[in-house]
């Protein structure tokens, strides 16, 4: 063999080696990752005895639905899930429409102030959403919507992140095409709804799957802004199964199973927007 | 149709820039003009001025009758095929050719009556269906001409439609945006900055540079009558070759001394250009169109321009040469600028004080049966008749 062939026998497996080590740390990192979704699975379907005996196998023994009969039976499951979707869907939705004009009014319009308008969006940004609970609790009970669903809805209507990645989308936009629309004799409203919005859709996917999965998982803000039992949703709901008629014991088959089945809707969402997510102004201009 | 009308028109952006200066134009109803000049002399901002996209400043724009000056785009009744083509991405052939119909709220039937008979004449009736970034680039830029046309509009406005397509397509292109121009003789006002296409396009052109217009006329005459130094470098490929000379007299004629050679004027000459016995002894440009040159020895003596070959550009029908002769090139920023791109010039200008003081180099467009080699010396005959002079201090021309 020559010297030039042990040489590259060398290197190949010298290649493999790295290779192997390489993806030996990557599952790794997906197994540290994944192992407690696996566990909560696992668990909602065990027993009390069982969940409590042995909290970290993988397979229930003996298997059982019981968690998943108690919620549906026991608690006011599917209260809490109507009133997440009312809640989510209405947030998302007007969220998408607000932030997207929003964002295309600081991209597009030119108008006094606007350079203040950004930058306030954007120190909104940076304050901890924490801070501001205490001021809204304090503005929703003064505008009397205390306790009622447009509190809980209205306050998450606009958020400065959304305003923020439209603006910069929007910005990609080549203004020619926005011209030619404005030639063709549509009036601004008419180009953003018929020509810019459809442009920005992986924008506004984005955007869908970020409210959606927000507003699904907000937890503080229903906290401030609902005290009756009636406007509950699934995470203030499944937050106090703790203390509540289930409250006895760890009910770490319970609670598992209402997060389980939390989990679902923005799987769901997520799974089926990811593949919508394209460049969809390929073929506007020549590049 | 509608002839479009241009007033003293200015534009000054907030940061002070302007970018058109006092502009009059007039193109009259169904001409094809084209605004021709290097990259920032002010051609698109009219174009865009016309369309409604830009402010005026000052002065005002005529479409027909009505001033335009604070009309929105959409109201005059105007269309414009972009550089970049503008298509709506999400949008077929067929949606995207019909859009401003659908805008103007034209019954569904008649709207598509419309979209066929115009895509009977961009040649995309089979692309109806298809998505722009189903269409290669020349199909692009039809929907985009398309999209103009199915306006019925008073006005078309292009700006830089063929730049992103390759030579042979925009070649084609060019035949096919002319056709159909004559076919719906429609006012056009297209915006380039190369000058073939604007010498084969346009009925009339404006050359314009830094804001302000130079010429406006027919191509030939722009051509044979440059008005200055930057349009007679401007216009003609290869360009017009501009030397340093003087006209001095001799008895009653006149000669035309260029470095180290002296060009006799013929009677006819100097009885067809009168103002030329005026300038003599001045300081002048002499410029020489390629074709003023004749490889082959010419008639006498007097008529000759000597110097050595540099490069040949050997093209089939013609070909180019290049000779160094024993004269001072002009390099007037006008010069320069007329021929190369601004950028270009600021590029040229740090490099051209090193070939200072060597000779000029002149361009000759020659039959191909001349023999010429690299580094051996030539005689050029130049037709006296075809030379052009400019005031070497304010540019222009000085023999009309």
């Amino acid at each position: 063999m020559s010297s030039h062939a042990v040489a590259d026998a060398r290197a190949v497996r010298r290649h493999r080696w790295g290779n192997a080590l390489t993806y030996g740390f990557l599952v790794s990192l997906a197994i540290v990752y994944i192992f407690p979704f696996v566990i909560s699975i696992a668990t909602s379907f065990k027993t009390e005895p069982d969940a409590t005996a042995n909290p970290l196998t993988l397979v229930p023994d003996p298997f059982t639905t019981a968690a998943y009969h108690d919620l549906s039976q026991n608690s006011d499951f599917f209260l809490w899930v109507k009133n997440s979707v009312i809640v989510t869907l209405s947030v998302t939705i007007l969220r998408v429409f607000l932030d997207s004009l929003a964002g295309y009014s600081l991209a597009r319009l030119r108008f006094r102030g606007r350079a203040a308008v950004f930058t306030s969006v954007v120190l909104v940004m940076a304050v901890p959403g924490v801070v501001l609970l205490i001021p809204k609790f304090l503005i929703i009970r003064q505008f009397g919507i205390y306790d009622t669903y447009y509190g809980m809805i209205i306050p998450l209507l606009v958020d400065a992140a959304g305003v923020f990645i439209m603006k910069n989308f929007f910005e990609s936009i080549p203004i020619s095409v926005e011209e030619s629309a404005r030639i063709d004799g549509a009036s601004l409203f008419r180009t953003y709804w018929h020509i810019v919005l459809p442009m920005a859709r992986p924008a506004l996917i984005t955007l869908f799957i970020l409210s959606f999965q927000g507003s699904w998982n907000e937890l503080a803000h229903f906290i401030i802004s609902a005290q009756s039992a009636s406007l509950n949703t699934l995470t203030k709901g499944v937050a106090q199964l703790a203390s509540g008629q289930l409250g006895s014991g760890n009910r770490y088959p319970l609670k598992l199973a209402a997060s389980m089945l939390m989990t679902i809707p923005v799987a769901i969402i997520f799974f089926v927007f990811q593949r919508q997510i394209m460049n969809a102004s390929a073929g506007a201009v020549k590049e | 149709m509608a002839g479009i009308t241009f007033d003293d028109v200015t534009k000054i952006y907030g940061d002070g820039h302007r970018a058109v200066s006092g502009l009059n134009l007039d193109v009259k109803d169904g001409e094809f003009v084209v605004l021709v000049g290097p990259s920032g002399c002010g051609k698109t901002t009219a174009l865009r001025m016309i369309a409604g996209l830009e402010e005026i400043s000052d002065g005002q724009i005529r479409i027909g009758d009505r001033v335009v000056n604070n009309l929105p785009p959409g109201a005059r009744d105007i269309a414009m095929v972009f550089q970049n083509y503008a298509l709506y991405p999400h949008m077929t052939v067929a949606e995207n050719i019909g859009f401003a119909l659908r805008m103007r709220k034209v019954p569904k039937a008649e709207a598509r009556r419309r979209i066929e008979e115009t895509a009977r004449i961009i040649g995309l009736v089979d692309h109806l269906d298809r998505k722009p970034r189903q269409l290669s680039g020349g199909q692009r830029q039809r929907v985009a001409m398309g999209r103009a046309i199915v306006r019925e509009p008073q006005v078309f406005l292009m700006d830089e439609p063929l730049s992103n397509l390759d030579a042979k397509l925009r070649v084609q292109m060019r035949g096919e945006i002319s056709r159909v121009q004559r076919q719906l003789a429609v006012t056009t006002v297209y915006v380039t900055h190369d000058q073939v296409e604007a010498m084969t396009m346009g009925d009339r052109v404006a050359v314009m540079r830094k804001g302000l217009l130079q010429q406006f006329d027919v191509p030939q005459h722009l051509y044979e009558h440059p008005a200055n130094l930057f349009v007679a470098s401007f216009i003609g490929s290869p360009a017009m070759n501009v030397l340093e000379g003087s006209l001095e007299p001799a008895g009653d004629a006149l000669t035309c001394r260029v470095g180290s050679a002296v060009l006799a004027l013929p009677p006819e000459v100097q009885s067809a250009r009168p103002e030329l016995a005026g300038n003599a002894g001045k300081p002048l440009a002499i410029g020489i169109r390629p074709e003023a040159f004749d490889g082959a020895g010419g008639s006498d003596n007097g008529t000759r321009l000597r110097g050595r070959v540099q490069a040949v550009e050997a093209l089939g029908p013609e070909q180019y040469v290049h000779v160094e002769v024993d004269a001072r090139p002009v390099l007037a920023d006008e010069v320069v600028e007329g021929l190369v791109d601004q950028e270009q010039a600021e590029d040229l200008a740090e490099i051209l004080p090193d070939t200072a003081g060597s000779g000029a180099t002149v361009v000759a467009r020659l039959d191909p049966s001349v023999r010429v080699r690299p580094d051996e010396p030539i005689e050029l005959a130049v037709d006296v008749r075809k030379l052009h002079f400019f005031d070497i201090g304010s540019g222009e021309a000085i023999d009309g």
